[in-house]
C-alpha cells in the first residue's frame, strides 16, 4: 500500500507541475497577443482542470476548491464570451503561483492545505466571476442544461470544496454543504460529502485522464458527462449561469451517481463510463487469461490486485452484484481455476450489464435458433446410442437406417450452415464398428460441443443440455478405462510405428481432455491438448515419437490415474506435477533440439512480457549465438504495415548480418497493430539509432523500445542434451593459426638465436687470426683503426636488430597467448551441461540424480574440454545404470601446470563390473590420463581420480636434454636442481634414489627409462614435486627457461609415455613436454 | 488438382512472404487474404470453395483463435494455424487443437518470419497437403 501511496502522490506532483506549467505557458502566450488566443484559452482551461481533477482525487478538497473557481473564470471566457484582458491574466497568475505553493505543500504533507488558505484570492475570484455575469442575469437566458436538470435550492459564494463536479458552476447552498444534511438529502445516493475521501488508487488517475481524453480535452469534467447523458437533448446550448442567483434546489443526488442499478442491472449508465468500465472489465480478464495461461508463484498476489482494483471502480458505480462477485473471489486464496471461473463471470455480466458485444461462448447471433437447435439434437442422441449399441450387437441396423439418421441431422444442421457437423454424421452414420467407429462417435459430439462453445452459454439449461456436458460426463465416467488402453498403447513400442496408432492416441487423449473439462481441472485439459499438439507434429514429420516423449505421456497416464483417482474419491488431487508436466510440455521441442530452452533466452535477456513463449527453437538457437558472440540485444519498434517500402527497407536492414533478427511479436497500440522486433547486432545504441534513422527520417515509424541486458544463465536451465553441445570445436578451433603463430614464432627464435650469435662475434679478432695464420703481416695500426671502427658499427647494428628481434618475439609470445585464450573455456560450460545431463539421464530411468561441482572457473583448452565431456558423461553413464544408481554426484577440477585433476564421487556403494572397468580405462588412457578408483568409507559411494593432460597451453618451461633428447619441465614443478651423486640403489623393484641434503629419499625417474650410472660420479637431477610427490629427474644440461606452446602428441609420437605434449624450442628444435603427474610414483594407477 | 488458400494475418509483410510461399507450390493457389478474423469471416461466404485456410493468431478486432471457434462451424476449409505463438506444446497450440484446428505450425522467426519458406517450407507443405489430402 505504502508504495502504490508513493506511486500516486508522485503522479500528482508530475501531473500537477505539468499542469501549472502549462497554464502559466497559456497566461504567457495570451498576455503577449496571441495569434490563436482560443487555443490559449483552450489550453488554459485543460491545464486546470486537470489539475482540479487530480486535487479531486487525493481528496485535496481546499486546493480543488480553488482550482474549481480558476476554472469557472476562464469557462466565462471561453464559452460565455467574457473578453479576456489583463485583470484576468493577472488574477489567473496569481492562482496559478498559488495552486503551484499549494502542490509543494500538500505534496510534503499529504495533507489538504488548511480551509482558510488563499481566501483573499477565492474572495477575488468570486468577486470577478460575479462582475463579469451579473450583467447576464438580466437578460434571461436558458439555463446551462447539465444544471438546469437538477434544479437547486440556492446559490452558494462558492462550491464546496469536496463538492462534486456536477454542482460546480452552480454552487450548492451551505446549508446544503453541511454534513449531518446530506445523508438526509441524498440517503441513498452517493455524493461527496457523504463518501468518505475517495480511497486514492491509480485507478482513479487512470481515470481521470482517460475521462480528458474522452470528452476530447475540453475540458468537461467525468461528472459534467454523466449529467449531460441525462439531459434533455432538445436544451438549448447553455451559457454560463449566473453564480449568485435566486435560491435553487439542492443538487440532485443522482448526480453524483455513476449509474443507476435497478435489480443489478443497469438502467442508466452513461455509455463513456460504460466504455471506460467495460475496457477495465476487458482488461481485467486479459489479465485474468494470461495468469491462468501461465501460472505462477506471484499470480494469486497480481490477479489479487487486478480484481480489488475492479472492486473498487464497481463499488464506485454502486454495482453490488459486481462487488459481490469479486468478493466471491478474494474471500479465498486465487488459484488458476477460481481465477478462471471469475474472468467467465466477469465475462457474462459485462455483456448483460454493459452492453459489451459477447465474445467467443457469448457469441449471440445464432443464440434463439442454437436453443432451438440443440433442443432438436436432444431427440437425436438416444437414436445415435442405439445404433451404436446395436452396431456392437448380432442385429446392427440396416444402412438405409443409418442413412436416415444421418438425414435427420443434416436436416437440422444445413439451416444453420454447419457444415462440419454434417461431414462428422454421415462419417458416424456410414463407418463400421471398431475403432473409427469410437474415433467417428467421438468427433461428431466434438463437432457438436464446437458448436457449443460458439454460442451463448445461457441458451443451455436443464432441458437443452450442453453436449459439452454430455461428453464430459460420459468420458468421465470412462476414464480408467481410457487410461488403461493408452497404457496400453503407449507400452507397445512398436505399435508407435505405424499408422493407424496416433488417430488412436489422439481420440484417447481426447476422451481425458473431456474428462478433465468435466472435472474442471485446466491445467490437465491444457497438457492433454499440448501432449496431442507434441505428438501430432511428429506424425507429419513422419516420424516415431521419441524416448522423452513417451515417457512424458507414460507420466501423463500415471499422474492422471492418481488425479482422477483422488476426485473420484471426492479428494482434492495434488495438480503441482500436472502444472511441471505442461512446463516440460513447453520446453520439449527445445530440449529435443539439444538446446537451451525459450524460458531460459527470456530470462538471460530480461525478454518484456509480450514476448513470452513466442521464441521457436530456431530464435532460440539464433538468440544462443547470438549471446555466445557477444552481440548486444535490442528490442525495436517498428509500424510496418502502412509502408511497404519502408517494411521492406526494414527487414533488409534487419537481416543483413550487420542486424540479426531473432523474432517478433504484434503489439497492438491505440487501434494501431505494430512490432516489436527482438534483434541482436554488434551495433552500439547510438549506431542503432542512425540506422533506424537513415530508414525512417521523421523517427515516427521505428525506435527503439528496449536495450537488454544479458543475465547469467542458471544452471538448473540447461537441456539435458546441453552436454552434446558442449562441442566448441568448430568455431573456436584455432589450431591452424596457433601452429602458424607456432612456427613462426620458432623461426624467429632461430633466427634471433643465429643472430645473436653472429652479433657476439669479434670479426676485428677473426681477421687479425686469419692474417696471422695466412703468414701475412698484421695490419697497418691507422687501417686496423678504421677497420675496427667499422666492424664495431656494424656489430652495433647486428646487436640493435637482434634486440629488435627480442621485442618481436615477446609479441609473438602475446599473440600465441591470445591464441590460446581463444581456445580457452571455463569448465563451468561443462560442469553445468553435465548437471542437466545427469538429471536428464535419470528421469529417464524413473529416478533423480542431480550434480554438483566445484572448479568450474578454471578455464580449459576446447580440445581438452571435449575430452573430458566424452570422459564424465561415459563415467556418469555407467554410474547411472549400476544396480542401485547414484542419486548425488559431485565433480572438482584443478589444473595443475601441465594436467588437470578431476574428482568425480558419487553415493552409490554398488561397485563397476570388470567389462566397465576396463572401458574406462581404456577411453582414458587413450586420452593420456590416469584414472583411479576410490570406495568410500562405509558404504558412501565411490570416487574417481582423474587426471589429464592439459592441450594447448602456453607453458613456463625449463628445456633440458638429456643424451641428444631435449625435454621441457614445467617450472611450475620444480622443486630445485641440484649436482649430487648420493644415489641409492633399491633393491626392491630395482629403482634408485636420490639422497638429497635436505635428507629423505627422492624416487629418480629417468626420462630415457635407464638407470643412472652411479660410476659417473655427480650427476645433475631436477627435483620435481607434483600432487605431494617429489621425485629426481637426472638431466644432462640444463638449456634454460622457456614459454612453449604446449602441443598434443600426435601420429607415432602418440605412443610415449610420460608425455604430455611437444613443443617448439626457440633454437627451432623439438622438445617434448614432460607429464610430471604420469612419472609421479602412485600407489595404484588405473580404475581397479 | 489445385487448392484453394485463404491467408489471414494482420502483418502485411508476413501476407507478402506466404503468398509467394504458395507461389512456389503449383497444387496451392492462394484466393483470398484478410488482415483479421472478422474479415476473414466476411470472406468465407463469398469463397465457399476455399479448401484451405493459414490462419495467424494475434491478429487486431478478432484473433485468429476467435475466428477459428466461429469458422470451424460452417467451413469445411480445413484450417491450419500459423502463428508465432504456436511453438510446439505451447497452451496456445494446445488451445488450438482443442478448439479444432486441422493443423497447427509455427513460424520460425516471429510475427513477421521472412525466413518461413526457408525454414518452415517442407513442414508447412507436409501439413497443407496433409490437410488437404493431396
Amino acid at each position: 500500500m505504502t508504495d502504490e501511496m508513493d506511486e500516486i502522490w508522485a503522479l500528482y506532483v508530475d501531473d500537477g507541475g505539468q499542469a501549472l506549467d502549462a497554464v502559466e505557458e497559456a497566461l504567457e502566450s495570451l498576455a503577449k497577443g496571441p495569434k490563436d488566443p482560443a487555443s490559449d484559452i483552450g489550453a488554459l482551461f485543460r491545464a486546470v482542470h486537470t489539475f482540479k481533477g487530480n486535487s479531486r482525487v487525493l481528496g485535496l478538497a481546499h486546493v480543488e476548491s480553488l482550482a474549481h473557481l480558476a476554472e469557472d473564470l476562464i469557462g466565462l471566457v471561453r464559452d460565455a464570451g467574457v473578453p479576456y484582458d489583463a485583470d484576468i491574466g493577472e488574477i489567473l497568475l496569481r492562482t496559478g503561483d498559488m495552486l503551484r505553493r499549494m502542490l509543494d505543500e500538500t505534496a510534503d504533507s499529504r495533507q489538504d492545505v488548511p480551509a482558510d488558505s488563499a481566501a483573499d484570492l477565492k474572495d477575488d475570484l468570486r468577486q470577478m466571476i460575479t462582475r463579469l455575469t451579473a450583467p447576464e442575469e438580466a437578460a434571461p437566458k436558458p439555463a446551462k442544461p447539465k444544471k438546469a436538470a437538477t434544479p437547486k435550492p440556492a446559490p452558494a459564494p462558492e462550491p464546496e470544496p469536496a463538492q462534486d463536479d456536477v454542482s460546480e458552476p452552480d454552487p450548492a447552498p451551505a446549508a446544503a454543504s453541511e454534513p449531518d444534511m446530506q445523508p438526509a438529502a441524498a440517503p441513498e445516493a452517493e455524493t461527496p460529502q457523504t463518501v468518505p475521501p475517495v480511497a486514492p488508487k491509480p485507478l482513479d488517475l487512470a481515470l481521470s485522464g482517460l475521462l480528458d481524453q474522452l470528452d476530447g480535452g475540453d475540458g468537461a469534467d467525468f461528472d459534467d458527462f454523466m449529467d449531460e447523458a441525462d439531459e434533455d437533448p432538445a436544451e438549448p446550448e447553455p451559457d454560463i449561469p449566473p453564480v449568485a442567483v435566486a435560491p435553487e434546489p439542492a443538487p440532485a443526488p443522482q448526480a453524483a451517481v455513476l449509474a443507476e442499478v435497478t435489480d443489478g442491472r443497469l438502467q442508466t449508465i452513461d455509455p463513456a463510463y460504460r466504455k471506460i468500465f467495460a475496457e477495465m472489465v476487458d482488461d481485467a480478464c486479459a489479465g485474468i487469461d494470461a495468469a491462468c495461461a501461465q501460472w505462477g508463484a506471484d499470480s494469486a498476489q497480481k490477479l489479487t490486485k487486478v480484481a480489488t482494483d475492479l472492486h473498487f471502480a464497481a463499488e464506485r458505480m454502486q454495482l453490488d452484484q459486481w462487488c459481490a462477485l469479486i468478493d466471491a473471489f478474494l474471500a479465498t486464496d486465487p488459484t488458476a481455476d477460481t481465477a478462471a471461473e471469475l474472468a467467465k463471470a466477469l465475462r457474462a455480466r459485462a455483456v448483460q450489464d454493459l452492453d459489451v458485444a459477447p465474445t467467443s461462448s457469448q457469441e449471440a447471433d445464432t443464440g434463439p435458433d442454437g436453443r432451438a437447435f440443440f433442443a432438436a439434437m436432444a431427440e437425436i442422441y438416444p437414436l445415435i446410442a442405439d445404433q451404436s449399441q446395436r452396431l456392437r450387437s448380432d442385429s446392427p441396423p440396416e444402412t438405409e437406417e443409418r442413412q436416415s439418421l444421418c438425414a435427420r441431422i443434416t436436416a437440422l444442421a444445413a439451416p444453420m450452415g454447419f457444415v462440419r457437423l454434417i461431414d462428422a454424421a454421415e462419417t458416424l452414420c456410414s463407418v463400421q464398428i471398431g475403432h473409427g467407429y469410437a474415433a467417428a462417435e467421438l468427433g461428431f459430439y466434438e463437432e457438436l460441443v464446437h458448436i457449443e462453445w460458439a454460442l451463448p452459454a445461457a441458451i443451455f439449461d436443464a432441458e437443452v443440455v450442453a453436449p459439452s456436458k454430455m461428453l464430459g460426463a460420459w468420458c468421465r465416467d470412462h476414464v480408467f478405462d481410457t487410461l488403461q488402453d493408452l497404457r496400453h498403447g503407449l507400452e507397445d513400442r512398436s505399435a508407435a510405428h505405424g499408422a493407424a496408432w496416433f488417430p488412436k492416441f489422439e481420440t484417447l487423449m481426447r476422451r481425458v481432455h473431456f474428462a478433465c473439462l468435466a472435472y474442471d481441472i485446466d491445467t490437465a485439459s491444457q497438457l492433454t491438448m499440448a501432449l496431442v499438439d507434441l505428438f501430432a507434429r511428429i506424425r507429419i514429420d513422419d516420424k516415431s515419437p521419441d524416448v522423452i516423449l513417451l515417457q512424458m505421456a507414460r507420466g501423463f497416464v500415471d499422474t492422471m490415474e492418481l488425479v482422477f483417482d483422488a476426485l473420484d474419491q471426492g479428494d482434492t488431487p495434488d495438480t503441482s506435477r500436472i502444472e511441471k508436466m505442461f512446463e516440460d510440455a513447453t520446453s520439449v521441442c527445445f530440449v529435443a533440439s539439444g538446446m537451451v530452452t525459450a524460458k531460459t533466452i527470456e530470462n538471460r535477456l530480461g525478454l518484456p512480457p509480450e514476448f513470452h513463449r513466442v521464441l521457436s527453437p530456431e530464435s532460440v538457437k539464433a538468440a544462443s549465438d547470438a549471446m555466445d558472440e557477444g552481440l548486444q540485444f535490442y528490442v525495436l519498434r517498428a509500424d510496418l504495415n502502412e509502408d511497404d517500402a519502408l517494411a521492406q527497407g526494414f527487414l533488409e536492414c534487419i537481416t543483413s548480418g550487420l542486424v540479426r533478427m531473432i523474432t517478433n511479436v504484434t503489439v497492438f497500440l491505440d487501434q494501431r497493430t505494430l512490432f516489436d522486433f527482438l534483434v541482436a547486432s554488434s551495433l552500439p545504441t547510438d549506431r542503432m539509432v542512425e540506422q533506424l534513422a537513415m530508414l525512417d527520417p521523421e523517427g515516427t515509424r521505428l525506435s527503439v523500445a528496449h536495450i537488454l541486458e544479458q543475465r547469467d544463465q542458471p544452471a538448473a536451465e540447461l537441456p539435458h542434451d546441453a552436454l552434446d553441445a558442449v562441442q566448441l570445436t568448430r568455431r573456436n578451433d584455432n589450431t591452424n593459426l596457433l601452429e602458424a603463430v607456432g612456427a613462426i614464432s620458432a623461426s624467429h627464435a632461430l633466427l634471433e638465436h643465429d643472430l645473436a650469435k653472429l652479433a657476439a662475434v669479434d670479426l676485428m679478432q677473426d681477421i687479425e687470426s686469419a692474417l696471422h695464420r695466412a703468414g701475412l703481416p698484421s695490419l697497418d695500426l691507422k687501417i686496423g683503426a678504421i677497420l675496427r671502427d667499422k666492424l664495431d658499427n656494424h656489430n652495433q647494428r647486428l646487436r640493435q636488430i637482434s634486440e629488435s628481434g627480442t621485442q618481436l618475439s615477446a609479441e609473438l609470445t602475446y599473440l600465441q597467448q591470445e591464441s590460446v585464450a581463444q581456445r580457452s573455456h571455463p569448465a563451468e560450460i561443462l560442469l553445468r551441461a553435465l548437471g542437466a545431463f545427469v538429471a536428464a539421464e535419470a528421469k529417464k530411468m524413473g529416478g533423480e540424480a542431480r550434480l554438483t561441482h566445484v572448479g568450474g572457473q578454471i578455464t580449459l583448452d576446447l580440445q581438452l574440454i571435449e575430452e573430458l565431456r566424452q570422459i564424465l558423461k561415459a563415467l556418469v553413464l555407467t554410474r547411472l545404470h549400476v544396480a542401485h544408481p547414484p542419486t548425488r554426484f559431485h565433480v572438482s577440477i584443478e589444473a595443475e601446470s601441465d594436467h588437470i585433476r578431476v574428482e568425480l564421487s558419487d553415493n552409490s556403494p554398488t561397485d563397476l563390473g570388470i567389462a566397465d572397468v576396463a572401458a574406462l580405462d581404456k577411453l582414458v588412457t587413450d586420452r593420456k590420463g590416469q584414472i583411479r578408483k576410490v570406495v568410500l568409507p562405509a558404504a558412501a559411494g565411490l570416487r574417481f581420480h582423474l587426471s589429464l593432460p592439459q592441450k594447448m597451453i602456453v607453458l613456463d618451461g625449463m628445456v633440458v636434454r638429456c643424451g641428444n633428447v631435449r625435454y621441457v619441465l614445467p617450472v611450475d614443478a620444480i622443486q630445485r636442481i641440484l649436482q649430487t651423486d648420493q644415489i641409492v640403489s633399491v633393491s626392491a623393484g630395482g629403482g634408485q634414489m636420490l639422497k638429497p641434503d635436505d635428507g629423505g629419499l627422492v624416487p629418480i625417474r629417468a626420462l630415457r627409462g635407464q638407470l643412472v650410472d652411479v660410476a659417473r660420479g655427480q650427476r645433475l637431477f631436477v627435483i620435481i614435486q607434483t600432487n605431494g610427490a617429489r621425485f629426481a629427474v637426472p638431466v644432462d644440461e640444463l638449456l634454460g627457461q622457456q614459454l612453449v606452446l604446449l602441443r598434443p602428441l600426435e601420429g607415432v609420437l602418440s605412443n610415449v609415455r610420460a608425455m604430455s605434449g611437444v613443443a617448439i624450442l626457440s633454437g627451432g628444435e623439438i622438445g617434448l613436454v614432460v607429464s610430471v603427474s604420469a612419472m609421479a610414483p602412485a600407489d595404484a594407477k588405473g580404475v581397479a | 488438382m489445385t487448392y484453394n488458400v485463404m491467408v489471414v494475418d494482420d502483418a502485411a509483410m508476413m501476407r507478402l512472404y506466404i503468398a509467394s510461399f504458395l507461389r512456389g507450390r503449383k497444387d496451392f493457389k492462394l484466393v483470398a487474404q484478410a488482415a483479421n478474423g472478422q474479415e476473414a469471416l466476411e470472406k468465407l461466404a463469398d469463397h465457399p470453395d476455399l479448401d484451405l485456410i493459414l490462419l495467424d493468431i494475434e491478429m487486431p478486432v478478432m484473433d485468429g483463435l476467435e475466428f477459428l471457434r466461429h469458422a470451424k462451424l460452417k467451413t469445411r476449409a480445413k484450417i491450419c494455424m500459423l502463428s508465432s505463438v504456436t511453438v510446439q506444446g505451447s497452451p496456445l497450440a494446445a488451445k488450438a487443437r482443442e478448439l479444432g484446428a486441422d493443423g497447427v505450425v509455427s513460424k520460425p522467426s516471429g510475427t513477421v518470419s521472412h525466413d518461413l519458406e526457408e525454414r518452415t517450407g517442407d513442414e508447412l507443405t507436409r501439413v497443407m497437403r496433409t490437410l488437404v489430402g493431396a
